[in-house]
């Protein structure tokens, strides 16, 4: 609410000026940045997870006003990844229908053994109501492209608890 | 063979690999940069997370590996714009919704509201032309559902350029007054009133003041408009219609001090015209009972005004002589400007209130009283002078700054970032006023941005030499040719079933021009040949050329961006510097009065001048 004495306009005119200029000279450091990321971890992937033995997994959510508090996933019994989820976070991936990758893992080609577990609790759950929870025991085929695969927290039929289950997705050809 | 029933194909095949009953991982097929790509779907999670900067990388490694084609995905551009917005990217964000503008695809609706959240961005960036103009532009064809939001975002746009006419236009044409959030109806009052249309902005400002409160945003609206039409009518010298509205205002509430101090100078300014009304004539439905009493005109003496910049402080309070019933006045004035004595000591209605008290106790004869006050707000302006020299010195060290960043470091949220809560340190103490502004906020957000990518390059500094080091001292095991030549066919349709092709290593073939036998079946006919050009020396671009080339990168974008953010920084100093001061200039005005006033008093205890005499001089 205070003003500018008279004064001082013609400051704050020019520190306007000034302002802007620095803000367009952040904006293209901004995408200089954003473009040397995206390259950095192209790069990173091709080094540090060849598509040969890459495999990403993540995680999305199907049931309405399912918010995730944890998850966890491991392959072939590795040190497992775990994700605590923020109310935030959990609110995005429910809203967003998108998907969180959780892990990045490589293997060699064959057959592989993947757990995961996961907390969560509706949105509108009342105090002291339990938890809900569940895990897989699953097992995917590597082949010698990248591996996509899905956990989704979701309902197996009308009324039941919401399960996981898991997809692998691949590029259509 | 579609997509689906390959798809189905592939579930079955693998499921039965595995055996009835076992627990297997379903496989679906997604087309590259379409909606069900996991970089595009990875995105729209990370965006909704306000992890704009993550989102952005993931959407420009989908771009890229779509090897220059447009990425088929309907979403995609919008995705990217608005998180190039969201991450302060106006330039970018610009050039994807232009793009979008003629496209068929393109939703009205939702390219409306695209087009509105870049003119927001402008307007609280302070690009406020453009603002100007992406509103314009988007006017015709607007959808009906965008109206009120395009209304009330031109006009402030408009306001703030103080094209107060012009925002008054655009919120009373069409005539949809009733439609309007009080929000907007809020910012016609304060139009109009700047425009000069007095009665009609007081009108709209009187509605807004007697809405039925649902919630605490209603709440500090209602007061703000009392306050705002309060302190208007103080300032025509009618303070009768002042007093009931300036009361209005809750005692605990983010315009109180304001108020009070409004109603106590209300008591001692004349009661002036009654009040008259004027609706726009807009739609709107400002009809209300008249509040507005009528008032015999009393003369009271006013302490003249001090500062000239603040809307509050843009007083013509003048003295009247000969007011009958001025010491009840003063008497009436005490009680408000009590209550705020102990409040926040850096509020200006605060200090004025700690020389508004003695000066009216003088007044009315309580010469002692007046002259404990006087010395008690000496103290206090003392300290509040010294506290803010000390902000001041904390300011140039970039202490305030550094604390309010480092809270949240590594959050990508951009231009949606937002200060929930003051450190607890003196300077931000000092500058709540400029840290609700705009222009601070969004400087704050840039100088954020900045040291989240410096933090983010540091890291990179690291990972390239990791990988480095790996290839240099790290017995990695080089790929099998055979396996690469089984990746690389392995997605591949089989065309010629019967032809098996394998990647063998041959080492009993000629090299390529060393078979000389004479062909059989006489001369060959031999063709036309010309020259080509040599082919360019193109050198081998492998994964440890391509770190080294990112290391180049890294190292002339490092310096660059400390750079930026110094002088970042040091913009952020000098707009607090400049507050501070001013606050300080302010604190200083008020310590020569009391000290004044209190020699006054020491002077007429010795049998020198009275206060009468005083002020024909001063004048």
């Amino acid at each position: 609410m205070l003003g500018l004495a008279p004064g001082a306009t013609a400051w704050a005119d020019a520190e306007s000026d000034a302002a802007l200029q620095l803000d367009q000279s952040i904006q293209v450091l901004k995408d200089e940045a954003l473009q040397f990321n995206r390259d950095a971890q192209l790069v990173e992937e091709e080094f540090s997870y060849p598509p040969q033995t890459r495999v990403d997994v993540y995680v999305s959510v199907e049931t309405a006003a399912l918010l995730m508090r944890t998850i966890s996933v491991s392959i072939d019994g590795s040190t497992p990844v775990n994700f605590d989820y923020s109310d935030f976070d959990a609110r995005a991936l429910l809203k967003s229908r998108g998907m969180q990758r959780i892990g990045r893992f490589n293997v060699s080609k064959g057959s592989h053994k993947l757990h995961a577990e996961y907390v969560g609790q509706y949105a509108d759950a009342k105090d002291g109501e339990p938890e809900l929870a569940d895990r897989i025991d699953t097992v995917f085929d590597k082949t010698l492209l990248p591996a996509t695969l899905e956990l989704i927290v979701g309902k197996a039929n009308r009324g039941g608890k919401p399960i996981l289950r898991l997809k692998e997705w691949r590029p259509a050809p | 063979m579609n997509a689906r029933l390959l798809s189905r194909l592939l579930t079955g095949l693998v499921l039965a690999s595995f055996g009835a009953g076992a627990a297997q991982a379903a496989v679906e097929l997604y087309k590259p940069g379409g909606a069900n790509d996991p970089h595009l779907r990875a995105a729209r999670f990370l965006g909704e997370d306000k992890r704009h900067f993550s989102a952005l990388t993931e959407l420009l490694k989908l771009q890229a590996e779509s090897e220059g084609r447009p990425v088929a995905a309907s979403q995609f551009p919008w995705l990217l714009a608005d998180n190039y917005l969201s991450f302060g990217l106006r330039e970018r964000a610009d050039t994807v919704y232009r793009g979008m503008a003629n496209a068929a695809s393109s939703d009205p609706v939702q390219y409306g509201r695209a087009q509105l959240k870049l003119a927001q961005f402008e307007y609280t960036r302070g690009y406020l032309p453009e603002a100007r103009a992406t509103l314009l532009k988007m006017r015709d064809g607007l959808p009906s559902e965008l109206l009120l939001e395009w209304q009330d975002l031109t006009a402030r746009v408009l306001m703030a350029m103080g094209k107060d006419a012009e925002a008054v236009e655009v919120l009373t044409e069409p005539k949809n007054g009733s439609d309007q959030s009080d929000f907007t109806r809020y910012n016609l009052g304060v139009a109009l009133l700047r425009d000069g249309r007095t009665e009609q902005g007081r009108t709209v400002l009187e509605r807004v003041g007697n809405l039925d409160p649902t919630d605490r945003d209603s709440l500090a609206l209602m007061d703000r408009a009392n306050m705002t039409l309060g302190w208007n009518f103080l300032q025509n010298q009618q303070g009768a219609v002042a007093r009931p509205l300036l009361r209005k205002v809750r005692v605990e509430g983010p315009y109180s001090n304001r108020a009070l101090l409004g109603l106590g100078w209300a008591e001692l300014t004349e009661d002036g015209k009654r009040a008259r009304r004027a609706n726009v004539n807009d739609g709107g439905d400002d009809r209300a009972a008249d509040r507005f009493g009528s008032f015999s005109t009393l003369g009271v003496l006013l302490r003249r005004g001090l500062i000239e910049d603040d809307p509050v402080r843009q007083r013509t309070f003048r003295r009247i002589e000969g007011a009958s019933d001025r010491e009840e006045a003063l008497k009436a004035a005490l009680p408000a400007w009590l209550i705020l004595v102990d409040r926040d000591p850096q509020d200006p209605a605060v200090q004025e209130a700690w020389l508004a008290i003695p000066y009216s106790l003088d007044q009315i004869g309580a010469h002692d009283q007046a002259r404990a006050f006087y010395e008690q707000a000496v103290e206090r302006l003392e300290v509040a002078r010294k506290r803010t020299n000390l902000a001041i010195d904390a300011l140039r060290t970039n202490r305030m700054v550094e604390t309010i960043v480092k809270r949240d470091l590594d959050a990508e949220s951009g231009w949606n970032w937002e200060l929930k809560d003051l450190p607890d340190a003196p300077e931000t103490y000092y500058l709540q006023t400029l840290l609700a502004e705009h222009r601070y906020a969004e400087a704050l957000k840039n100088y954020r941005d900045v040291r989240l990518l410096a933090r983010n390059l540091d890291a990179w500094d690291k990972r390239l030499s990791d990988m480095e080091k790996a290839y240099t001292t790290a017995d990695r095991a080089s790929v099998d040719p055979r396996m690469l030549f089984s990746q690389a066919t392995e997605a591949k349709p089989v065309e010629r079933p019967r032809i098996k092709i394998e990647l063998r290593p041959e080492s009993s073939l000629s090299p390529p021009g060393r078979y000389r036998k004479p062909l059989a079946g006489g001369a060959a006919v031999r063709p036309q040949l010309q020259l080509a050009d040599a082919p360019k020396v193109q050198n081998f671009v492998g994964t440890y050329e391509r770190i080294g080339q990112m290391r180049q990168r890294l190292a002339s974008l490092r310096p660059s961006l400390a750079r930026i953010g110094d002088e970042q920084g040091r913009y952020l100093q000098r707009l607090g510097t400049v507050e501070l001061k001013a606050q300080k200039d302010q604190i200083e005005k008020y310590l020569v009065e009391a000290r004044f006033a209190l020699a006054r008093l020491y002077d007429r205890q010795t049998g020198s001048n009275d206060p009468d005499e005083y002020e024909i001089k001063k004048k």
